[in-house]
């Protein structure tokens, strides 16, 4: 046991020995891998001609402006003098011709010259390596004649093509170009790059060839340099090619001045090149070749490639490379001691893992993250920032990685501010449309508070407008986050829209808080309806579907139309807007109870024709009126017939419209008015005719006052308290015509003609009754008269047994 | 299962019932129906069996109505109140033997009887009985009293004088042995009465007022029309009615003690087994004139015409 602890201790001292050892020791330069590699051939310029700036001719600023930013080479020497066979090296690693160079290993000969093979090259080449790895390369060749062109013939000016010259085309010289379409078809126009590059789909591997105005080769190399500098300078503004990023751009020489073997300018360029890197190490045409496959990731090398070492000088030792996703936060408003969570993405985008020393956050803000202590190359972690302001205002901070990197250390400003808790309110629905609803009836839709804010939210009250109610479970608070609804009922009162509001009123911001209702009130109506003590109001009042209610039917009665009564039962008090009879059946008792100090039935409209009939009005002596007219209204029509109207606190019938005389009339039959602690009937501006009429026990039986022509017929007034029948008038000119009638047993005078200020007062009797009466049987006062129509000048009526004494009539009429 | 359901929605019913009958104990408006029960709170969907058990449940000035035909029972009336029969059913009072149908012994409340029928069957003492102390006001509108051993309406109440007050419409009594309608110490209106076929017609005693007009007295065993002061006086008057084939005498001021007065006008007194227009002991029967001569029709009585003691100049 105590053995295998010591070995297995030793076992971790070396463990850790060595890991010490690959952190300390330095590591070996090598290209890093890429996605995106870009290689330019230019024309026939000695490298002492590109750097000469004495020349303007030959002087190409901008590529040694690159060369000198990035990285070149001061020894790279080109391979053999014609054209072709540079783009054939950098293909395949060969000059594919056993009389122009020392073939190497798995080349052969297929008789290559400056221009051309005498034979299709069979040899292993970067782009079969490209297809055989699934990897996209495109050549972007300017003024190819068309897409996956591989004529071998140059055309001549001023052939719109004229410029492309295909001795710079290397593809075109392989069997694998030149058997597959698809292959071929990689060989595009330059125009396509701008196309490629902006659209973030350019292959793994471009070529780029300028025509022979662009490269140097028909126009001087400044020309070159300025077609390069408006063409290729964007492509270094994209983000492969930012910091972090791996694209990697070579751009060379075929050959010298003298398209000879011999020095050229090759700038590499890159991110990940060393900074002003200056490379004095011999590089040939397979070094490029060589270079451009370990970065793309091909392991099987053409030709000389195998061989050849890649320009890894260029590029030193691997490193970690961060890239944040953001480098600044802002949080915005947050209630204090409330939090939001914001995350940041750590990339490596380095080839070199990354070690990371610490991540921090400061002030008001915390962090968690999934980093730990090492992120490998091409990995990503993420870091959630916290934001929970403790005090109000302005709340900055930072998030620092501290890390492997060469910059050491990336920083994420943080930016809050912390607001005091407070509600918000949320509706939900914004508005509501309850659409068509029948007049009358009722539908009900929720409405939905939220209090999305952060404090305690006070509702001071919630109300509904027009045709619409509420009930609501929010009660006085609703806490942050909670939500409560509203009921809002609709019940339109009559047709067309019927607009309304539901407003909360709170303690949150934009108080009151105002939800639009709307609706339509459809208006059905119809000629007769029928109430019974088994409806609803809400219902449409017809035979099967009664209302409860006489004020629910008056609702759905057309005008003119006709109420009736199903069953026995009380239908509650009415007022009266239009035409309309209410029946409540021979054989029923249809009541109408007013309670407190209401009013039975309220006829409230003018030019109206209602009939009354079968109605059992009782004020239980409370109400405080029976049947009430005016004094607003005119043109009224009332008939009543066989209707009891008993024990009210004021008056059974008062029937006092406003000016239109005798417009109005009143049409009283067989009915009972009695009990009326006020009087009984009294009516004023109109005429009226009472058949039948028995007035008991109220104030007065019948009074006509202003402007009334009243008519009785078979009625009768007793025990009332004060007069039986009266005619008083105040200014107004009154008749009251009494026929075969009786007036027995009333409080004070049988029959009463007074005129108490101004006007005229005119009492005519025929075969009328008085007795019995405690005041007198005939009282007239102030100059107001009794008639008495005469027989043979004598009158008709029987007038005894009065207790305050008979009295007389004022004059006769005779009969005719 | 169903059946249980059934069971269940009875049940919640009647506690819905009950409840409401806790919160509802005086009414204006109360119902009784033939499948009611006094146990109910009275109300339009709970009526109750009799209306002496709705009245209990009815405030003052209230109202009792019949929702369907049935008889309701004899009630002792202790408060204003009015019970309605409805005008197409038959509500109807049988009383037990001997008794009345409606008692009211209680003063000064205000007492309706609309569309009823009051059956003595031949068995029942009263049909209206009276006897409170002061203060009554009776309406009868609209009823039926038939076949009870005494009277058909006891209006008596014990004081009070023409504060009480009788009014009866379009009101028929009938078939009662003992009379039809009697009145004392109260004023009265009669219009479109008929008292026919009972012991007397309509009879005004001590201290009454009566008013009649529309109305007939017929086929009565004894006297149609009668006023008789005894120990207070007493007075009638008829207007436009008729007194016909009755067993005594047509119409009848009779004086025991105290004074009496009949006043007609426009009667047809006709057909009587006894006097048309009789008066004794000093009892005044006075016909309105016109023109110096009387406005009545009296003729055809068995036992003689007889004549007005007096005339009343119309006026």
């Amino acid at each position: 046991m105590t053995f295998f602890k010591k070995r297995l201790n030793l076992f971790l001292y070396l463990v850790m020995f060595f890991l010490l050892l690959g952190a300390a020791l330095p590591v070996a330069a090598q290209v890093p891998a890429s996605k995106h590699v870009f290689l330019i051939m230019e024309e026939n310029t000695s490298y002492s001609s590109v750097v000469n700036t004495a020349s303007s001719t030959t002087y190409m600023p901008w590529l040694v402006s690159q060369g000198n930013l990035y990285g070149h080479a001061t020894n790279y020497l080109t391979n053999n003098a014609g054209s072709l066979l540079a783009y054939l090296w950098v293909s395949s690693g060969s000059c594919e011709n056993s009389a122009r160079c020392t073939l190497p290993p798995g080349t052969n000969n297929f008789g290559c010259g400056g221009g051309s093979c005498t034979s299709t090259i069979t040899d292993d080449n970067i782009y079969r390596e490209m297809a055989k790895a699934g990897k996209s390369w495109r050549l972007y060749a300017e003024d190819i004649p068309s897409t996956g062109y591989t004529g071998l013939g140059q055309t001549v000016c001023p052939d719109p093509y004229c410029q492309y010259d295909p001795h710079h085309n290397g593809p075109i010289h392989y069997s694998d170009i030149i058997n597959s379409t698809t292959q071929a078809n990689n060989m595009v126009d330059f125009s396509q790059f701008t196309t490629d590059m902006n659209a973030g789909t350019l292959p793994q591997y471009s070529f780029i060839i300028p025509n022979n105005l662009h490269d140097a080769h028909d126009a001087s190399p400044a020309q070159a340099d300025l077609w390069l500098q408006n063409n290729i300078a964007p492509l270094l503004s994209q983000p492969y090619f930012q910091p972090c990023g791996d694209g990697i751009l070579i751009i060379t020489f075929d050959n010298d001045d003298l398209d000879q073997s011999g020095l050229v300018y090759t700038a590499v360029i890159g991110p990940k090149v060393i900074p002003h890197f200056v490379s004095n190490v011999r590089y040939q045409h397979q070094n490029a070749l060589r270079t451009m496959l370990d970065a793309l990731g091909i392991t099987t090398y053409p030709g000389d490639s195998a061989t050849a070492i890649p320009m890894k000088d260029f590029f030193g030792a691997p490193s970690a490379c961060p890239v944040l996703s953001t480098t600044a936060l802002s949080y915005g408003d947050q209630t204090l001691n409330t939090n939001t969570s914001k995350t940041v993405t750590l990339t490596n985008n380095g080839n070199a893992a990354m070690s990371i020393t610490s991540i921090i956050a400061t002030g008001d803000y915390s962090q968690t993250n999934n980093c730990g202590v090492s992120l490998a190359a091409g990995a990503s972690c993420t870091t959630t920032v916290t934001f929970k302001p403790t005090v109000l205002g302005i709340r900055n901070g930072t998030l620092t990685f501290k890390d492997s990197a060469p910059s050491g250390s990336q920083v994420v400003t943080l930016t809050g501010n912390g607001v005091s808790p407070a509600p918000v309110v949320s509706l939900s629905p914004s508005s509501l449309n309850f659409g068509n609803q029948n007049v009358g009836t009722s539908t009900t839709q929720v409405e939905t508070l939220t209090n999305t804010g952060t404090g305690a939210l006070s509702i001071t009250s919630i109300a509904a407008t027009g045709d619409y109610t509420q009930t609501n479970n929010c009660g006085t608070s609703l806490a942050a986050g909670a939500s409560c609804t509203t009921n809002v009922t609709f019940t339109p009162s009559a047709g067309g829209a019927r607009a309304g509001t539901l407003t909360y009123t709170d303690s949150a911001a934009g108080s009151p808080h105002v939800v639009n209702l709307t609706g339509t009130g459809v208006s059905i109506v119809s000629s007769n309806t029928y109430v019974s003590t088994l409806g609803v109001d809400t219902n449409v009042c017809s035979r099967p579907s009664p209302c409860l209610t006489f004020a629910g039917a008056l609702a759905k009665t057309s005008a003119g139309g006709e109420i009736d009564v199903i069953d026995p039962g009380e239908y509650g008090p009415i007022t009266i807007n239009k035409s309309v009879t209410i029946d409540g059946g021979g054989g029923l008792t249809a009541g109408i109870v007013t309670g407190g100090n209401g009013y039975a039935i309220v006829i409230n409209a003018s030019n109206v024709n209602i009939t009354l009939r079968n109605l059992d009005i009782t004020g239980a002596t409370i109400g405080f009126s029976g049947i009430t007219v005016g004094p607003g209204v005119t043109g009224v029509t009332l008939h009543v017939e066989k209707c009891v109207i008993t024990s009210f606190a004021g008056i059974g019938i008062d029937f006092e419209p406003g000016a239109g005389g005798q417009a109005n009339q009143l049409l009283v039959t067989r009915t009972s008015v009695r009990n009326n602690v006020k009087g009984g009937i009294l009516i004023a501006n109109a005429k009226a005719a009472l058949n039948a009429v028995a007035s008991a026990r109220n104030s007065f039986g019948v009074k006509a006052i202003d402007g009334a022509i009243v008519e009785v017929r078979r009625g009768s007034a007793g025990g009332n308290t004060s007069q039986g029948y009266a005619a008083q008038s105040s200014g107004g000119a009154v008749q009251l015509s009494i026929v075969d009638s009786i007036s027995a047993a009333n409080g004070g005078n049988g029959i009463d003609s007074a005129v108490v200020s101004g006007g005229s007062a005119i009492i005519r009797l025929s075969n009328v009754t008085v007795t019995e009466n405690t005041g007198t049987g005939l009282a007239n006062s102030g100059g107001g008269q009794i008639l008495s129509l005469s027989r043979n000048g004598q009158g008709t009526n029987n007038i005894s047994g009065n207790i305050g004494g008979n009295g007389a009539p004022t004059g006769v009429f005779a009969r005719r | 299962m169903r059946k249980f359901h059934s069971s269940i929605k009875a049940t919640g019913f009647i506690l819905v019932v009950l409840t409401a009958a806790s919160f509802a104990q005086a009414q204006t408006r109360t119902w009784v129906s033939g499948v009611g029960d006094d146990a109910n709170p009275c109300s339009r969907t709970a009526p109750c069996k009799t209306f002496a058990g709705a009245i209990s449940k009815t405030a003052s000035g209230g109202e009792i109505d019949a929702l369907d035909p049935g008889g309701f029972g004899a009630v002792n009336i202790t408060k204003s109140i009015t019970i309605d029969g409805g005008g197409g059913p038959v509500a109807s009072i049988l009383p037990g033997v001997g008794a009345s149908a409606v008692n009211i012994s209680t003063a000064n409340i205000n007492v309706t009887l609309r569309n009823i029928e009051l059956a003595g069957v031949t068995t029942g003492a009263t049909g209206v009985s009276v006897s409170a102390a002061s203060g009554v006001v009776l309406h009868l509108e609209n009823v039926a009293i038939s076949s009870f051993t005494g009277l058909g309406v006891d209006f008596e109440p014990t004081a009070g004088g023409t504060a009480n007050q009788l009014f009866m419409i379009n009101t028929t009594v009938r078939n009662n042995a003992g009379g039809g309608i009697l009145i004392a110490n109260a004023s009265a209106l009669l219009d479109n009465v008929r008292s026919d076929f009972n012991g007397y017609g309509v009879k005004a005693i001590d201290g009454a007022r009566v008013s009649v007009r529309d109305s007939d007295a017929s086929g009565n065993t004894n006297i149609g029309f009668v006023a008789k002061g005894t120990a207070a006086s007493a007075e009638m008057n008829i207007a436009d009615s008729t007194s016909s084939n009755n067993g005594s005498n047509g119409i009848h001021s009779a004086s025991a003690g105290q004074p009496t007065i009949v006043r007609v006008s426009n009667v047809t007194v006709t057909n009587n087994a006894g006097i048309g227009l009789a008066n004794s002991g000093g009892g005044q029967l006075l016909s309105f004139s016109q023109g110096g001569q009387g406005t009545n029709n009296v003729a055809g009585n068995t036992g003689g015409d007889g004549a007005p003691t007096g005339t009343l100049p119309r006026q």
